[in-house]
């Protein structure tokens, strides 16, 4: 496939490996934090952390979408779903995301209209399918996603479709990391940044991590040569004293990002003051709610919501997982009570999720041994 | 075979058979074929 087994050669990523490993200084550690969930996966999919020296160590992110979702928007969309005519639409993964009271698949269970989709479109689509019906499509996201929600509200206004609403949870990526980069209990050597965002956002938003902390950043792709390759470059830098923004996925992100994508978002979107984060607890205009053009199709306008801050359970450590304080095997609960089957936390749902990557691929057995 | 997905491609302008974009959330985010693979290597090989 064009595109995609170019970047899994196993031979070039031998050889990747091999500047790796000639690129670090031996006595020194240091520490990636790969922002994306996507990212997560294909390390631990390719096994590529086998693939690093000892001294390099990666350190997952706040990048899952699903993952970062607190337990209060969860039980928010359980509440919307069990309003009187309405239908539900989320993606697949949020559907099994706990909530205070269970999941949307458990309401589901119980007789609520929750149906899965694979886009907003979808969501419309059923919305003009069943005009007796009031039709909320639950939005997650970073701003990968985002332009997908803005589209289609802005095909619904075009259309006059009355009946169609969201329940605004996109975030964005950047308050998180400053967030991260001010933690006193974490401290990082480098970023892979996040390539699919920065398809929409540019890599030009994390100057700032070079800029006010001295930080190198590498936009990078998802194939395992990509992240090898994005790791490279945040070690040459580091050897050779530079600090800056890289754009390894060239082939798919520019530099000042979707122009016209930035542009609708803006149209559509504003900024909330402040938004709760799993794990990173509140943070100030990190989300994004419907702007007044759009008032009519928000939900949290249209009924009210409960937007209770629910704390996590106190066996769950999905908050350290999601800040890097913790690798998923050092959680209480991973792969005993929480396992893909049976999540207690966010990042054991989400393919995107530290813990599931880790679980599913294998990584489970090997680091309890090292315990 | 699958069946055929809606596109939304207003963030990428016109598209043709054979196109490639990426396309997340039933959106065209961007054309693929901006720079070569290879050239992506080369540079950081370089």
């Amino acid at each position: 496939v064009r595109f995609v087994d170019e970047f899994r050669d196993a031979e070039l990523g031998r050889a990747l490996a091999g500047e790796i490993l000639s690129a670090v200084e031996p006595g020194r550690h240091y520490k990636v934090m790969e922002v994306c969930g996507g990212h997560t996966h294909s390390i631990y999919k390719y096994g590529i952390d086998d693939l690093l020296p000892e001294n390099v160590e990666l350190v997952h992110g706040p990048g899952c979408p699903v993952c970062v979702i607190p337990m209060g928007r969860v039980d928010d969309g359980i509440a919307l779903a069990h309003e009187p005519g309405v239908i539900l639409t989320c993606f697949g993964d949020m559907m099994r995301v706990p909530g205070s009271d269970g999941t949307l698949m458990d309401a589901k269970a119980q007789g609520a209209d929750i149906r899965m989709v694979y886009s907003p479109l979808d969501a419309l689509r059923i919305a003009r399918e069943n005009p007796d019906r009031d039709v909320v499509f639950f939005a997650i996201g970073f701003e990968t996603t985002a332009p997908s929600t803005a589209l289609t509200l802005k095909r619904a206004k075009a259309e006059g479709v009355r009946n169609f609403f969201c329940i605004c949870s996109h975030v964005t990526i950047v308050p998180p990391l400053r967030a991260l980069l001010e933690s006193p209990d974490l401290r990082l050597d480098g970023f892979i940044g996040p390539g699919h965002v920065s398809t929409v956002v540019g890599a030009r938003p994390f100057e700032f991590i070079p800029a006010d902390y001295g930080r190198p950043v590498v936009v990078s792709g998802f194939e395992p040569l990509d992240v090898l390759q994005g790791i490279l470059m945040v070690l040459r830098q580091l050897g050779e004293g530079r600090c800056e923004v890289e754009n390894q996925y060239k082939r798919v992100v520019p530099y000042e990002g979707n122009i016209r994508a930035l542009e609708i978002l803006s149209e559509v979107f504003e900024l909330r003051p402040h938004f709760e984060w799993r794990g990173l607890g509140f943070i100030s205009q990190s989300a994004l709610r419907l702007s007044g053009a759009y008032a009519d199709f928000d939900a949290e306008r249209r009924w009210s919501v409960p937007n209770a801050r629910v704390a996590d359970p106190k066996a769950c450590q999905c908050g350290e997982v999601l800040k890097g304080v913790i690798k998923p095997w050092e959680c209480k609960v991973f792969g005993t009570a929480c396992t893909p089957e049976r999540p207690i936390g966010t990042c054991m749902v989400s393919s995107e999720g530290a813990c599931a990557a880790y679980y599913n691929f294998g990584r489970f057995a090997r680091e309890r041994e090292v315990v | 075979m699958a069946e055929p997905q809606e596109v939304e491609t207003a963030l990428v302008g016109e598209v043709a058979p054979g196109d490639v974009v990426l396309v997340h959330a039933g959106v065209a985010l961007t054309r693929l074929d901006r720079a070569a693979p290879a050239q992506d290597r080369e540079e950081a090989a370089a």
